[in-house]
């Protein structure tokens, strides 16, 4: 039988882009690539940890994630030939670090079969329709959610985003297309006060 | 509805949820990652940086770890093996380890993974819980939880605890050891194990649903009675973590539940 607790309980900026600092044939010995790699990644890294945060949808996740990107990015980082391409290059990494991490966890993971969510209580104008916005994108897949943060959040383009995510630029108007329907279908249901019947 | 509005709020929800900051601990450990992590491709000859040969390379080593895997394990080695954290190379020391007084590791073939020779599996004094946030959902609440190893020696973790949902001034709300044999803690031969370095952590999410009794006081923890009589972890909310989503609604007489998925890192 679970007994009663016995244990204490604990007290209760934007980057800049990269490519306005990284020279394309930056190169030089340990040290130079050294800290190319450590300037290129402090610039990148509170981007990428939204990245991982949204597709993940679990910061400490996200953390781990981002972690594991930047050694993947640091024992690569001699493939890198032109440092413009950093960011994209490193968004890519942290991508498919996600991917990993999602098949990893080797069941699909709970939050994504919850089914019909909990409405909150309504509060100020538009604030049931944003409620709405938030448990649609839990929703999504994570290559869903991921799109609509490079594009929404990060404002890249069809074509930017593809280089990020490694697919095709038809694949990412799709899940774009996709993702953006469902959206909106939880916003304007929320808007006429129907989302517990949805 | 105009598009304009449904693009400013939705730009507006990720913004708000976005995080603002990297956090100082993620900071930390990329600043010390050239100098944690040989940098690969520098050491490599230079041979191996031709794209074919590097293949070809990648072929073979692969066909060698199938090989010795296949020699070593018989057919039954389990391609999830890559997913069993901290694989040691000691693996056949560790076999014969034991989670504790009367369950054994599991020196069979069909093991997933084995900690290293000198890890024990981690007590309730060993470990702290941390409730990472609730989600709420139709009849259900889940929580992300998260044990860390707090203790000075590396340890591990295996099977499933029985759970309790608990509130503010000890009460048990609901109670998986109370349902029958599947809520008692326990550990199946195909389990994975765990090791957890000091700091080391796993995570899980854990489900409750249809909780009727009276209204209990915050804050809501979780109660994770460890096999193997390993004692009790008591997942507390992580600073900020509110728990004013975790009690589940009533469903009816058939009393409440509570799971969780398999540990993971």
């Amino acid at each position: 039988m679970i007994g009663v607790r016995t244990v204490q309980r604990p007290a209760a900026g934007h980057a800049q882009n990269a490519t306005s600092m990284a020279r394309p044939d930056e190169s030089g010995g340990p040290a130079a690539r050294r800290l190319a790699f450590e300037r290129l990644t402090d610039q990148r890294l509170l981007r990428a940890y939204r990245l991982a945060t949204f597709v993940l949808r679990d910061a400490s996740d996200g953390e781990d994630a981002v972690h594991d990107a930047a050694v993947l990015a640091w024992t690569r980082f001699d493939e890198l030939r032109d440092r413009r391409l950093f960011d994209a290059w490193f968004d890519r990494i942290v991508v498919n670090v996600c991917r990993q991490r999602l098949r990893r966890r080797g069941v699909r993971p709970l939050v994504m079969d919850v089914g019909t969510v909990v409405p909150l209580a309504d509060g100020a104008s538009g604030r049931a329709e944003r409620d709405a916005l938030r448990r649609a994108l839990d929703r999504l897949t994570p290559e869903h959610r991921a799109v609509v943060v490079l594009r929404h959040l990060e404002g890249h383009s069809i074509t930017e985003i593809a280089a990020r995510t490694g697919e095709r630029e038809g694949t990412v108007k799709s899940r774009l297309h996709y993702a953006l329907r469902e959206l909106r279908a939880a916003y304007d249901a929320a808007e006429r006060g129907e989302e517990g019947q949805r | 509805m105009s598009d304009e509005r449904f693009d400013q709020d939705l730009r507006s929800v990720l913004l708000e949820d976005a995080p603002r900051d990297v956090p100082e601990g993620l900071r930390r450990r990329v600043a010390a990652v050239p100098a944690e992590h040989p940098a690969g491709s520098t050491m490599a000859p230079p041979i191996w940086r031709h794209p074919v040969l590097r293949r070809v390379g990648t072929l073979a080593a692969v066909l060698v770890v199938v090989a010795v895997g296949v020699w070593r394990f018989g057919p039954a080695l389990d391609p999830g093996v890559g997913d069993a954290p901290s694989p040691s190379p000691t693996s056949g020391a560790g076999a014969s380890a034991s989670l504790g007084a009367s369950a054994s590791l599991g020196a069979s073939p069909s093991h997933r993974a084995s900690p290293s020779a000198t890890a024990t599996g981690c007590m309730a004094a060993d470990l702290a819980g941390r409730i990472l946030g609730w989600q709420g959902a139709a009849g259900s609440r889940i929580a992300g939880v998260e044990i860390s190893n707090t203790s000075a020696r590396p340890c591990f973790v295996r099977g499933t605890p029985g759970l309790g949902l608990v509130d503010g001034g000890g009460r048990v709300l609901i109670d998986s050891t109370r349902g029958g044999s599947g809520g008692q803690p326990r550990v199946s031969p195909s389990d994975p194990s765990f090791e957890l370095v000091p700091g080391g952590r796993v995570r899980t999410e854990v489900r409750a649903s249809n909780y009727c009794g009276p209204a209990p006081s915050p804050p809501i923890d979780i109660a994770l009675q460890l096999p193997s009589e390993g004692g009790q972890v008591v997942a507390v909310p992580a600073d900020g973590v509110s728990s004013a989503e975790a009690v589940p609604p009533c469903l009816g007489s058939t009393g409440g539940q509570i799971e969780m998925n398999g540990w993971r890192r």
